[in-house]
């Protein structure tokens, strides 16, 4: 994050602005989840005519049905809303929304860069939480100018009065400059479109040497990759070339426009605008989110700063159930992945399993939510296996490997080191959760950084924390000790050796590939006997007893057994339990398809993510 | 010329005293004014149904419990069906259900009206457990109920066993077995107990589990009944029966053979030529059809060649001469051997299933898990 920092106030510093646009204001929202972006996102859209309340779904922005039922939102929508402010003079107010988790905070970043000014949205109940801290500082960093806006005053448990007083201290923002709100009543809107105009600076650019940012992207079946943009300097108008900077490929621009909120194609899109760009691209995987589009012809020498090329943090395989449906799979992958540029996916094999894909992720809550829309969208049943970081292994020979699955792990004979992936981690929790989350933190190998009283009742926790202790039942844990008080935020800070080993599992004597995972010495023989108490639950009772081991190495650290089947037999049939029989047995068969043979063994789904659902903690 | 055997009749009875809490079958409260309607219907229903000139050799009354009818009322039932199929009484298996709640001079009427078979629903030989399974009778009247019947005329009878009673343990049910031997019975049913959903046992089970003896726990009850009983010179014919040589019950087997059934009153299913069908299950609802001459069916399922293969294998693996290579080959035209060579495979490599030249049948361990071998053999891959 701090070379980001320098990046962008360097980027700050340019030379010469020879454009001003008065009446453009480019904002944004950022809130920690829940607090009421979405609701505030929709009525300013509302409130400006933007939209009539009778063509409101609920909650335009959140278009995926996904993001719906999830409350969060993962795609960015920009839309220009014309707002006549009190000066008598109308402005195009561009507001460009940013995803509301932790996973995409690289593509939060990029929103933020394409704006001059955020609302952060508090939620007047709740306070300060660990998102509106991690957003504030994004933002800081971005150089915005900040408006805080003290959210949901009209509930019963709303304190404005103190959350202001905590913004003052802990964000050192004066309290004049808070503005109180409620969304959903369309308390103080005015309030805010007006502290809008007034306090965010209007864009400024050179009018030559195109240089815009790309923030965002989607892909349209018939019209390929829409990307939306902000130009920072120069113009954009169809028919021209353009480069990509860092993809360094050429385009033809077809078409340019403005979100109102549908597409509203536009002459051209000039400094400080905020907008589309149609340029027959195949697949947004061409155009990468933060990269800069300039002229072909008249190319700027250097490209706007931030731009990261993302890498997955969390790695899956993803297996069809029944192996005919690898290439729908496959075609599902490559379906999802025009519209998703931080999804990679590989073919691998398991032994288990048979032919699938090791597929990357930004984070769990993304490997969640492409799990379920192949699932739902494209009607595959999937195994997942338990979720893994990128380890770096050092072999015995000097070579260096990264091991994004467990199964790929030299033998330990060959290894000299592993190296796993560390976050920082924000937690803001009330005073009363200070014993449970150190507890926690200290069982998943945290070390603490920092421990500060945002106020007496507040605290804030910054703990260092292997990345595979938090994709595991962290989350989860962290809300059920606290009574789901607790927020937390975390950045990925770079790698450190540790003593790290494989722990394998193996059924009816045979190793499982899909369930081996890589964990802590220390730790492997309490989770080696959690996870075989566990497989124990979910497996089935075969026709024969199941052993259930966990090894390392060849050091078997626990073991259970799931006893033979020894009675399933229905004890009538005569006549008018004949068809029902018959349906029992075809559907107990059906039931059977959705089990995976491994080896002799049929294993249902959850056998794969049992270690994700190991509840109690070591 | 296809082979076929002589078809069966089944008549539903769905009246009962009480009802038993773990009971799912369609049953309702006796009550004179529901009987006499019911009856009504039962016999419009027969009168009703084309004979279609095929000959009964079988006839099951089954409920519910039919003996809480009256004796005339078991007479002219039986009577009706006699007359419709042209059958002498007498000259056919005549089964009737009957709980041990009747004396001796009603067991000779019913006798007299043309039953030859009794299934007396004794359930259980320990007071205790036959108030947990919510019977209204005791050990010493269904001991008494079945020293009547012999003296009645009925040579042969059966008795209903349940395994796996709530709270029952090994030696209780060995003590049922042994009293049931006492009688020597030429016929005994011996069935697991089986928790049917949105039944009274069904919440009981939830809120207590350990009230029931688990699955393994009755397999060793039913190993248990097997080797005492074969040991005392029973068959274990099917699953869930067992008999001394000529006293299997010729009705069922029918069943198990896929044989055609003819079935009146509420719920009753049947089978004719490749269709099973299912009469209303509702008391008012079947009623209701019948006295507007509309046809009382519910449902209605012509079974296609293959599925009809798959489901006489699944029956014949009920018993115990399994599936015979040679009667399958004639009924069908399919031999078993290719047909279900994978399942035969699947099942005999796991000691589930027995193969020879003969044909297929279940093993001791197979008949405990008679659901996993019928999958595979249910739904065979090859089509014909």
């Amino acid at each position: 994050m701090s070379q980001r920092i320098v990046g962008e106030r360097l980027a700050g510093a340019r030379a010469s602005a020879d454009r001003v646009r008065p009446l453009i204001r480019n904002f944004c929202i950022i809130a920690h989840i829940d607090h009421g972006k979405t609701t505030l996102s929709d009525r300013l859209l509302e409130v400006t005519g933007t939209l009539a309340t009778r063509d409101m779904e609920a909650q335009v922005l959140d278009s995926m049905d996904l993001e719906r039922e999830r409350g969060i939102t993962i795609k960015a929508h920009p839309v220009t809303l014309a707002y006549r402010a009190a000066d008598g003079r109308t402005y195009e107010l561009n507001l460009i929304d940013t995803p509301g988790h932790v996973d995409f905070s690289y593509e939060v970043s990029r929103s933020l860069s394409a704006c001059e000014g955020a609302l952060l949205v508090i939620d007047a109940a709740q306070g300060i939480e660990a998102q509106t801290l991690a957003n504030f500082y994004l933002a800081s960093e971005a150089q915005l100018d900040i408006i805080p806006v003290i959210n949901k005053i009209d509930l019963p448990s709303a304190d404005p009065d103190s959350v202001i007083s905590d913004v003052e201290d802990t964000l050192l923002i004066e309290r004049e400059r808070c503005i109180k709100a409620s969304a959903k009543e369309g308390i103080g809107i005015m309030n805010i479109l007006e502290a809008i105009v007034a306090q965010v600076p209007p864009p400024k650019g050179n009018s030559e040497h195109l240089r815009a940012l790309v923030f965002d992207s989607h892909f349209d079946p018939y019209r390929g990759v829409i990307c939306y943009v902000r130009v920072r300097d120069g113009e954009l108008t169809a028919g021209t070339r353009i480069r990509s900077m860092a993809g360094d490929q050429v385009f033809e621009v077809l078409e340019v426009g403005t979100f109102r909120p549908h597409m509203q194609p536009a002459q051209k899109l000039d400094v400080g605008d905020v907008g589309y760009v149609i340029a027959n691209i195949k697949a947004v995987s061409d155009i990468a989110v933060g990269d800069t589009l300039t002229g072909s012809d008249h190319p700027a020498h250097v490209m706007l700063p931030g731009y990261r090329k993302v890498t997955p943090m969390v790695y899956c395989g993803l297996y069809p159930n029944d192996g005919g449906d690898y290439t729908d799979l496959r075609e599902a992958l490559e379906k999802l992945k025009l519209n998703d540029a931080s999804l990679s996916f590989e073919p691998e094999s398991s032994i288990a399993l048979g032919f699938g894909f090791r597929c990357g992720f930004l984070g769990l809550l993304h490997m969640e939510i492409v799990q379920e829309r192949l699932e739902r969208e494209y009607g595959l049943s999937l195994i997942a296996t338990s979720p893994s970081v990128v380890y770096h292994v050092r072999v015995t020979n000097g070579e260096q490997m990264a091991i994004d699955n467990p199964a790929r792990l030299p033998p330990p004979p060959s290894i000299a080191a592993i190296e796993e992936p560390y976050v920082k981690c924000s937690i803001i929790t009330p005073s009363d959760y200070i014993g449970p989350i150190m507890d926690l933190c200290q069982t998943r190998r945290g070390t603490m950084v920092s421990m500060d009283y945002l106020s007496p009742q507040r605290v804030l926790f910054v703990y260092e924390l292997p990345l595979a202790e938090v994709i595991i039942d962290f989350f989860d844990q962290l809300k059920s000790r606290t009574k789901g008080y607790a927020s937390m935020d975390y950045e990925l800070v770079g790698y450190k050796e540790g003593d790290l080993v494989k722990l394998d599992i193996l059924l009816n004597g045979e190793s499982v590939d899909a369930l081996s995972f890589i964990i802590h010495r220390d730790k492997a023989p309490t989770w080696g006997r959690l996870l075989a108490e566990r497989l124990k639950e979910v497996i089935p009772r075969q026709m024969f007893d199941v052993p259930i081991q966990a090894a390392i190495g060849n050091k078997i650290v626990s073991r259970e057994t799931v006893k033979a089947m020894r009675k399933n037999v229905l004890a009538k049939c005569y006549g008018g339990d004949i068809t029902r029989k018959r349906k029992l047995l075809e559907r107990q068969k059906e039931g059977k398809k959705r089990m995976k043979q491994v080896g002799n063994v049929e294993l249902p789904q959850e056998a794969f993510m049992a270690v994700l659902r190991l509840d109690r903690d070591s | 010329m296809k082979f076929r055997d002589e078809a069966g009749c089944y008549v539903h009875i769905p009246f009962c005293d009480r009802i038993c809490p773990y009971c799912d079958f369609a049953v309702v409260r006796f009550q004179e004014a529901r009987v006499k309607r019911y009856l009504d219907a039962l016999h419009a229903e027969i009168a009703a149904a084309p004979s279609r000139g095929r000959r009964i050799d079988t006839m099951y009354i089954g409920g519910g419990t039919p003996s809480t009818l009256s004796a005339d009322a078991i007479r002219e039932l039986l009577q009706g069906l006699f007359t419709k199929f042209e059958v002498g009484p007498g000259t056919i298996e005549c089964t009737l259900e009957a709980n041990p709640s009747r004396d001796k001079a009603e067991l000779e009427l019913w006798r007299a009206a043309g039953a030859n078979r009794l299934s007396i629903g004794v359930q259980s030989l320990d007071d205790q457990e036959l108030r947990r399974l919510g019977r209204t009778h005791s050990a010493a009247q269904a001991l008494e109920f079945v020293r009547a019947a012999r003296s009645a005329g009925f040579d042969n009878l059966s008795l209903d066993l349940i395994a796996g009673a709530p709270n029952q343990s090994i030696a209780s049910f060995d003590r049922t077995l042994n009293m049931a031997l006492e009688c020597a019975p030429p016929h005994l049913s011996v069935y697991g107990l089986q928790i049917e959903p949105q039944t009274p046992y069904a919440a009981w089970q939830r809120r207590d589990p350990s009230a029931f003896p688990d699955d393994d726990a009755v397999a060793d009850f039913l190993e248990h009944a097997e080797g005492l009983l074969t040991g005392a010179g029973y068959r274990h014919y099917e699953i869930s029966n067992f008999a001394r040589p000529g006293y299997e019950c010729a009705h069922n087997l029918k069943y198990w053979r896929q044989s055609d059934c003819f079935a009146f009153g509420m719920s009753a299913a049947g089978y004719e030529s490749g269709l099973r069908y299912r009469n209303l299950r509702d008391y008012g609802e079947y009623c209701d059809a019948v006295e507007a001459r509309r046809s009382p069916r519910e449902e209605e399922e012509r079974l296609s060649a293959p599925r009809r293969v798959g489901e006489a294998a699944v029956l014949a693996l009920r018993t115990a001469d399994g599936i015979e290579n040679e009667d399958f080959s004639r009924r069908f035209g399919v031999d078993p051997r290719s047909f279900f060579a994978d399942a035969c495979k699947k099942c005999s490599a796991v000691g589930l299933l027995e193969v020879d030249e003969l044909g297929a049948r279940l093993t001791a361990r197979g008949r405990l898990l008679a659901n996993t071998v019928c999958a595979e053999f249910l739904l065979p891959t090859p089509s014909l």
